[in-house]
């Protein structure tokens, strides 16, 4: 309240250790929010680079498949020669994608095998170091998945028992935990047994609708937007990670509202003496509440600054150490958070106050 | 509308009911008018304090009615008694009580807050209170700073801020030398003297007795003559002349106390605790 004693702002001031040790605390839990969105909105943007950054306005698919990266979809590629007769194509090229599981220097890793025609669409949109695929034994390989396992320019290494030698690394070709491998269509027709086929054919069209409806109708297979297979990728990987991230969000956000509630019932309970003569001295019961009020979202707003800190300091360390992980938060996101902060408070003057509105104010003359 | 500031008339407070059932006060009738000040006096226990809670509004009575310029409290709603507490009463309590993050000065401005004053105006209210006191040099000291005589000067100004016509003050004197405890009986005369105000004070301290109009003595929750009384040489406090009180003879004369350690120290060495022997 304007021109008002800030009593809140003073008893949270007046024990600074206290006051230190619960804003990290908050902090904590506010940077791990953050960072779990950050990590979800990584995610969000990894999961769907290929289908914004390929070049193409329409994805044919087999029937029936919906999304690039969880679906085999397989068919007769010679349904790229009738797409590019028609006229308002510019451009059809196709394209073999798998999920495989590789050895790398006796290490697991999961990638995507994207197989394209050299100089066609479908390959890696930004090369970092070396060039682009241009014979069935090369390979061009993310570049944070050629830094996690030690793998550089020049060097060879299997692929689905076959060797390819890596002349290029590209740049923003993750899926996640995953990376892009790119080798040539035919490379890739070879490794996967499917000679004369197409995962997907990649089309530049003049009038995508028109062409949509002539994949549908004349060729039998299923046209899709980049962005429809895109937000189906999205929720592809929201559906497998997004519950336990989720969960995980939850309870951090429990866990700082348990701390700011806490620190201010023990602070409460320290004074509540002084609580009594408030109430005795005439305080209402609203009152009271924004007291706590006071202290609890003085706590959380400190608490957020601290954990917006800790986000982008642990945001750089994981980039750095798992460049695999991206995160990702918006302003959106950091406006979220920031209102997360303010409802823990809220949630978390409840418990003091409560306390204090059964103390009967008599209790001053009771030494 | 007569000079009564608070009254009250068959006033009686129970606690518990049946076999651990307490009358904590039973029946008091009491009138302050305005300028007077009113010392109760009586041993531990007597319904020294639940009485206070009464009169401050602070404790429902179980029957009876407490007036206070001519509202009876009794029957107010719970949700108008804290109006009634900020600006109507001033309280003066025994350990001092101010609110420990906030300075001198914040002190009684939020009493003042409370009632409805805010920004500069209760700031400068608070400043001239406390620098009619004394304490002009203190405004900006936390509690833990400040000696037990300016914690409760500060105290009688965060009292008086809002001009209450009641001052309920327990044990204002405790836990303070004499000329210190001197000097708070003199201001809380002044207060009623000066300013007008009633003022009704809970205490053990016989010294009150000087700046009092009217002396009550309570015991078993009910007002009594006040038999001839003696101070406690070892504590200060008034109490009873009376043979189950704890007494002692020494060189002819007998001395009271209010407690068997009090009187055991003194017989220990009583030279100690009379002055003109010490």
């Amino acid at each position: 309240m304007a021109g008002t004693v800030p009593l809140s702002r003073r008893n949270i001031l007046t024990d600074r250790r206290r006051l230190v040790i619960s804003v990290l605390g908050v902090a904590v839990s506010i940077g791990l929010i953050l960072l779990l969105e950050g990590l979800w909105g990584g995610l969000r943007v990894q999961v769907s680079s290929y289908e914004e950054n390929v070049g193409a306005n329409l994805f044919v698919g087999e029937k029936g498949v919906r999304n690039f990266l969880g679906e085999v979809s397989a068919f007769d590629s010679s349904a790229v020669d009738e797409l590019r007769r028609r006229p308002e194509v510019k451009a059809a090229w196709p394209v073999n994608t798998r999920f495989i599981v590789l050895d790398f220097h006796d290490r697991k890793q999961a990638a995507v095998l994207v197989g394209s025609v050299p100089g066609g669409m479908g390959g890696p949109w930004k090369i970092a170091e070396g060039r682009p695929v241009e014979a069935d034994d090369e390979v061009v390989i993310d570049r944070a998945l050629a830094r996690q396992h030690g793998v550089g320019l020049g060097e060879t290494f299997e692929i689905l028992g076959r060797r390819f030698r890596v002349v290029g690394l590209s740049s923003g070709t993750r899926a996640w935990m995953l990376g892009y491998m790119f080798v040539s269509h035919d490379a890739s027709a070879g490794l996967l047994r499917s000679p004369g086929t197409a995962s997907f054919i990649l089309v530049d069209s003049e009038d995508p609708a028109a062409t949509a409806r002539a994949v549908r109708e004349e060729l039998g297979l299923q046209p899709l937007s980049p962005d429809t297979v895109a937000e189906n990728d999205r929720r592809l990987f929201a559906g497998i990670f997004g519950g336990p991230l989720n969960l995980m969000v939850i309870i951090a956000f429990a866990a700082g509202t348990l701390i700011i509630a806490l620190a201010v019932y023990s602070m409460t309970v320290e004074r509540l003496r002084e609580y009594g003569i408030v109430k005795a001295m005439g305080a209402r019961r609203g009152r009271i509440f924004r007291i706590m009020l006071g202290q609890t979202t003085a706590l959380a707003a400190l608490g957020f600054v601290v954990g917006f800190g800790f986000y982008l300091a642990a945001s750089a360390l994981i980039t750095y150490a798992l460049p695999q992980f991206w995160s990702h938060v918006s302003p959106a996101v950091v406006a979220g958070v920031a209102l997360a902060a303010g409802l823990m408070g809220f949630i978390a003057a409840f418990v003091p106050a409560r306390r204090v509105s059964r103390l009967d104010p008599a209790s001053v003359y009771r030494g | 509308m007569d000079d009564v500031a608070i009254r009250a008339e068959r006033l009686e407070k129970v606690f518990g009911e049946g076999d651990v059932q307490v009358r904590a006060v039973r029946g008091i009738d009491l009138e302050v008018v305005r300028g007077q000040v009113a010392l109760i006096m009586g041993p531990s226990g007597s319904g020294k304090t639940t009485l206070l809670s009464m009169l401050g509004a602070m404790l429902r009575p179980t029957s009876g009615k407490v007036e206070l310029d001519g509202v009876d409290l009794a029957r107010l709603p719970e949700s108008r008694l804290p109006d009634f507490r900020a600006t109507r009463f001033g309280f003066v309590f025994q350990d001092f009580n101010l609110l420990s993050s906030l300075s001198a000065l914040e002190n009684v401005q939020f009493a003042l807050n409370l009632a409805g004053t805010t920004g500069r105006k209760s700031r400068e209210r608070a400043e001239a209170l406390l620098r009619g006191f004394g304490l002009g040099h203190r405004l900006s000291f936390r509690p833990e700073k400040l000696s037990g005589g300016e914690k409760q000067r500060v105290a009688i100004s965060r009292a008086l801020a809002n001009e209450p016509s009641v001052i309920l003050a327990d044990e204002p004197t405790a836990n303070l030398d004499s000329k210190i405890g001197h000097e708070i009986a003199r201001l809380l005369r002044n207060a009623a003297t000066e300013e007008g105000r009633s003022v009704v004070i809970v205490s053990h301290d016989t010294r009150l007795k000087d700046i009092a109009d009217r002396v009550l003595w309570l015991e078993d929750g009910e007002f009594r003559e006040i038999n001839e009384m003696a101070v406690d040489p070892v504590c200060g406090m008034a109490v009873e002349r009376k043979p189950e009180t704890p007494h002692y003879q020494y060189e002819g004369q007998t001395y009271y106390f209010c407690s068997p350690e009090d009187r055991d120290e003194f017989a220990a060495e009583p030279t100690k605790f009379i002055p003109d022997r010490g």
